[in-house]
């Protein structure tokens, strides 16, 4: 995936360059994937402060457990993502102690209000929910009263709108 | 198996977002490295996803970059080579049989206090001789016994009835050295049967052992962490740690797919030196060690990171 990392280094050459440690991967890593990943931990913590620490943190985990990352069969990005979510979800439930329905920082306070008002008010709910909120689809479910399979097909069509966006 | 079916059943979806089951997320992987439209289809998922994260706001300020990538070049081997993992072929603590084999004895000073108590035997003692040239003495021994001997023993049991109190207190005494030293062998048999457990920890084959190194933080501490990867089960050696201040504890950190966990917190007064049953975890990746605020933080410090296993 090219378009991910910057112009001068695939994806393929990054992931080689973080197995065998070199140094300039830290770098090439933090240029393609820091504005994604901060602005995940960012919506799910709504602190910048906190969400350096977890930015920081995100990036040392890859660094030093980089060879837990299976490259034949692993996606870098999601990989990276789910560490970045899980990290800052377990931050704010050791904080909050329980993970509420209502996101810290909801889509509405985006500073790209072209690219949010793309999507229906369904999708965008499903997406703070899941992504900012931590909450389990089954959670969603029960919380809105609906049927799981339901909010499974409705969170797929909310990731198709997103490779829908311009 | 319907390739299509299987896209548009969502799971890719799901797995994009961090919403399977570890075995869940193996089986998707093994799907896409088997079918090729599979792997495009999450690669078009995954971009979308980090196209529209990198999108819904600015991002972190200019001079983060450089702030992160130094303080994990200060805290970790930046330039180490390809992390292994060291699996022990035989015990590595073969002193630990040394001491099982060793006779267990009480401290010196208890020992010496209770040899201090023990009558000495003379060894200048000798048999009287039986010879004729001696009877007439032995006769006149006889009768000065006879006379003298009641006496004497009047005397003694005078003086013995005298020195009750102080023989008593003497009693008293003794039972407590020896309540001393019955504590101390107690101590010393408490410390080798968990010295017999830890060594059948370390004897048994699905037993992994990560070394820990110091960081620049405390760069000569050592530690090293046991892992079961059946039972699951911890066992920290904590060999050699600065002394924690009162606000502060140690944390057992462990970096596994996609999840850091914290595995307890402890001291580095272990006075035995016996090592530490910590929690378990059913994956083990990178173990750390950080000095963390009293009651441990729900992510490690990094910039106080005290060891981290190679």
């Amino acid at each position: 995936m090219k378009t991910n990392t910057s112009p001068t280094i695939s994806e393929a050459e990054l992931i080689y360059l973080l197995k065998i440690k070199d140094a300039n991967a830290l770098a090439h890593l933090y240029d393609a994937y820091v504005k994604s990943l901060y602005n995940i931990i960012f919506q799910i913590i709504g602190d910048e402060d906190e969400a350096e620490k977890i930015l920081q943190f995100t990036f040392f985990h890859c660094w030093n457990s980089f060879y837990l990352f299976d490259s034949n069969n692993g996606f870098l990005f999601s990989w990276l993502s789910i560490i970045a979510r899980n990290t800052a979800l377990q931050h704010k439930k050791e904080k909050t102690k329980e993970l509420s329905l209502q996101p810290i920082i909801t889509l509405a306070k985006s500073t790209n209000k072209k690219l949010i008002d793309q999507l229906s008010s369904q999708h965008r709910q499903l997406i703070e929910l899941f992504f900012y909120s931590g909450i389990s689809l089954l959670s969603i479910a029960e919380k809105l009263n609906t049927d799981h399979q339901k909010v499974q097909s409705d969170f797929r069509e909310a990731i198709l709108a997103l490779r829908n966006l311009k | 198996m319907d390739i299509n079916s299987y896209i548009s059943s969502g799971i890719l979806e799901r797995y994009c977002a961090g919403a399977l089951a570890e075995s869940e997320m193996r089986e998707v992987e093994r799907m896409a490295a088997q079918f090729p439209s599979i792997k495009k289809e999450i690669q078009a998922i995954e971009l979308a996803i980090w196209n529209f994260n990198d999108q819904i706001f600015e991002g972190p300020h200019d001079q983060l970059k450089a702030s992160i990538i130094q303080a994990i070049k200060i805290n970790t081997n930046f330039n180490s080579p390809i992390i292994e993992k060291t699996i022990p072929s035989k015990p590595v603590a073969t002193s630990l049989e040394t001491i099982a084999a060793t006779k267990v004895e009480p401290p010196v000073e208890i020992k010496a206090e209770i040899n201090s108590q023990l009558p000495v035997v003379s060894s200048a003692d000798e048999p009287l001789k039986n010879s004729p040239k001696n009877q007439k003495k032995r006769i006149g021994f006889g009768i000065f016994l006879v006379l003298i001997l009641p006496i004497i023993l009047a005397v003694a049991a005078f003086n013995l009835w005298n020195n009750w109190d102080s023989l008593k207190q003497e009693l008293k005494e003794t039972k407590k050295i020896a309540a001393k030293a019955n504590s101390a062998l107690m101590s010393v048999d408490s410390n080798l049967k968990a010295t017999h457990q830890q060594l059948d920890t370390l004897r048994n084959p699905d037993v992994i052992k990560f070394t820990l190194s110091g960081m620049k933080f405390a760069p000569n501490a050592k530690a090293v962490v046991y892992w079961n990867k059946n039972t699951n089960n911890i066992l920290l050696d904590p060999i050699l740690l600065p002394l924690e201040d009162k606000l502060h504890c140690y944390q057992l950190w462990c970096i596994a797919i996609g999840q850091t966990r914290s595995l307890g917190t402890f001291s580095a007064t272990n006075k035995n030196k016996q090592m530490l049953p910590m929690s378990g975890t059913t994956q083990a990746g990178v173990f750390l060690i950080s000095l963390e605020p009293k009651n441990g933080s729900e992510i490690p410090n990094i910039s106080q990171l005290c060891l981290m296993s190679k």
